[in-house]
């Protein structure tokens, strides 16, 4: 964590509340861009970005000044943006691990690299499809560029199990893709 | 895996859902509903404190009296009635009711209209800020 970060923590904490502002100001745009990404609907993922400045405001004194503040931020807005899918009827699609197996990485590789208008429409309805904990997988990989350690802390699981959920999140996007528009 | 950030397709269709951006005031709202949250806050803080303060008034008569009776004395009820027997009857003799309520009640009209003047300035040195 940034010294400079730390030391605003630290007056905050001391009741220079309005020095929050620079937190709100300079994550924002990127936990907006998560939760969005999540919950798929502008009015929702401002609330919810709201909310989730609030509740890092409300918790900071438990927040550990030796990691990454961005990196705690993430994991509050996932949680919030999580919790609030689950109280809303999900559209993700259930698919058989087993069928996933089957599937060759080559193609897949193929198939999620294609630029086609085409193609990117297809994977825009398939994500629609996926469950939100994926969702937020791909765009903390690919949008936010996140490390898969990273990604791991914020979605508080093992790295291990980070990859894996990657990997098959690819491959159940490329089984939508194959099975709803036969390509 | 790190390869996989190649995905350019993905990637593509991942942006296409990202364009909406968060209004311009979004900061200044954030920052009003956190004061807000602040404001409750403290309001809680003190009901809470207002609570404690009352409790320990009513509570610590009660257990000095208890201790006294239990651990000291066990007559002193009957001492304690005689004795407020005895100034209420002095009261009585050297001050006539009607004026010690007069001046109780003065004392509170003075106690409110100071503390009226007082935040009152405090309010205006705040706005003059």
């Amino acid at each position: 964590m940034e010294n400079n970060e730390r030391h605003i923590i630290e007056k905050i904490l001391c009741g220079a509340t309005e020095k929050f502002a620079y937190f709100v100001e300079q994550y924002s745009n990127q936990t907006f861009s998560l939760i969005i990404g999540i919950v798929g609907n502008h009015e929702d993922a401002e609330e919810l970005t709201q909310d989730t400045f609030l509740k890092a405001f409300n918790n900071l004194k438990r927040f550990n000044t030796d990691s990454r503040f961005s990196t705690w931020l993430y994991r509050i807005a996932y949680n919030t943006a999580i919790s609030h899918m689950r109280k809303k009827a999900s559209l993700a699609l259930p698919i058989d691990e087993k069928l996933l197996t089957n599937i060759n990485d080559r193609d897949v590789d193929i198939a999620l690299d294609n630029e086609s208008d085409e193609r990117i429409e297809h994977l825009y309805s398939a994500i629609e499809k996926l469950q939100p904990e994926e969702k937020a997988l791909l765009q903390l990989f690919y949008i936010e560029e996140k490390s898969i350690g990273e990604i791991a802390a914020i979605q508080n699981i093992s790295e291990s199990n980070a990859r894996v959920k990657l990997h098959r999140t690819r491959k159940k996007l490329y089984y939508i893709i194959e099975n709803e528009y036969g390509e | 895996m790190e390869n996989n950030r190649e995905d350019r397709g993905l990637r593509k269709s991942l942006a296409t859902r990202q364009q909406t951006m968060l209004p311009s005031n979004f900061t200044f709202h954030t920052m009003q509903m956190i004061e807000k949250e602040i404001a409750m806050r403290e309001k809680r803080h003190e009901r809470a404190l207002q609570w404690y303060l009352t409790l320990a008034s009513i509570s610590l008569p009660i257990i000095c009296f208890a201790t006294i009776y239990y651990f000291v004395n066990p007559n002193i009820i009957l001492q304690f009635k005689e004795y407020m027997h005895n100034i209420l009857c002095s009261i009585e003799i050297t001050l006539p009711t009607t004026t010690l309520s007069l001046t109780i009640l003065l004392l509170l009209f003075l106690d409110h209209w100071i503390r009226r003047q007082y935040y009152k300035k405090q309010y205006k040195d705040d706005v003059s800020k």
